[in-house]
């Protein structure tokens, strides 16, 4: 075992203990949880059995095993933040939402409760 | 028809802008403009209370959202409450002049246009500086291209839309890329629009207020991604 693997496998089980944290007070879906979950042991197992990645990088056709696992890593890391640029733009756009109508509503029952004046 | 006979509105969104909506809302009420409703960004000064000094409509913003969501809540609010003919977008901070807004209208009233644009390089007349010049026209390109449409000014506040404008123009971006919206709307929906000249009084307040030169890049990229993803 490298350094580099004692380094990745402490950072995983800390980011693992996270995943299951999130989870246990519901901030996150069971099917979230178990995506990280299994994002994180993958990283495990490629970490202290390296050369899978040098099979599949010749499946693949990609010159070294470590090259792979930084491609599938980056395929991976886009598609996160793909998925959190929609999702906050979905919620920026509900916020307006709720901030226009709920700027209405209140205007009109202000105006509803001044009229008696 | 007469301009009489037509219920005319302003819609006025302002962000922080207790320095000087008075005078601007002053100088409308002078010129005998009465229903003026003021979108109040969630401005963190007076301007709300400026507003209601002066016995004008504001509608409070709880958080600050841009000036696209607030011209849609005033231009919404008065669709729903008060059945407008026509409804005028005005800038809070006093670059645009009361004066414009009867040749702004008359398109409207002679059925001959939905949305008047106003443009401040039909007719040079606005000291404009150079470095302003220089994006403004960028950004017409830019959004002419976007829109195919062929405008000469397409990010002046000052407009005029009749109740079919009102209704079919949908602003979706709520920052300063409305105004983009509001062209590729004209196109979307096949409104007759006319562009009229009009002034821009350039102050230094306006200018120190007005758009930073990074915020019009920023604004054609969200433009760009926004087409892309829809």
């Amino acid at each position: 075992m490298t350094i580099i693997s004692i380094f990745v496998f402490i950072f995983v089980l800390f980011a693992l203990s996270r995943v299951i944290l999130r989870a246990k007070d519901h901030s996150i879906s069971f099917r979230e949880s178990l995506f990280w979950i299994v994002v994180w042991l993958t990283i495990v197992f490629l970490t202290l059995f390296p050369q899978i990645t040098d099979k599949l990088s010749a499946i693949m056709g990609i010159g070294r095993g470590i090259d792979t696992a930084f491609f599938l890593a980056i395929i991976l890391l886009f598609y996160i933040v793909f998925r959190l640029y929609v999702k906050i733009d979905e919620l920026d756009k509900r916020l307006t939402e709720l901030t226009i109508n709920s700027s209405k509503e209140i205007h009109k029952l202000k105006r509803h409760f001044k009229k008696p004046e | 028809m007469k301009k009489r006979n037509k219920k005319i509105y302003i819609v006025i969104p302002a962000f922080n802008e207790g320095a000087v909506i008075k005078k601007t809302l002053q100088s409308l009420q002078n010129s005998n403009y009465k229903n003026i409703v003021v979108v109040d960004d969630g401005s963190v000064d007076n301007t709300a209370r400026e507003v209601e000094a002066v016995g004008v409509e504001v509608i409070t913003h709880l958080i600050n959202r841009g000036q696209g969501a607030a011209l849609r809540t005033g231009m919404e609010y008065i669709l729903e409450n008060y059945s407008p003919d026509i409804v005028i977008t005005f800038d809070s901070d006093g670059q645009h002049r009361p004066q414009d807004i009867q040749k702004l209208i008359q398109p409207l009233l002679n059925n001959e246009a939905d949305i008047v644009l106003g443009s401040r390089f039909l007719k040079n007349n606005s000291n404009i500086p150079f470095f302003r010049r220089f994006i403004l026209k960028a950004g017409v390109l830019f959004t002419n291209f976007i829109a195919r449409i062929k405008l000469t000014d397409t990010h002046n506040g000052l407009r005029a839309l009749n109740s079919k404008a009102l209704q079919k123009i949908k602003i979706t971006h709520r920052g300063m890329e409305h105004a983009s919206d509001i062209i590729n709307e004209i196109t979307k929906n096949n409104l007759r629009y006319r562009e009229v000249p009009v002034k821009i009084v350039y102050t230094n307040y306006s200018l120190a207020k007005g758009q930073a030169t990074g915020n019009f890049i920023k604004m054609g990229l969200k433009i760009i991604l926004h087409k892309l993803l829809n």
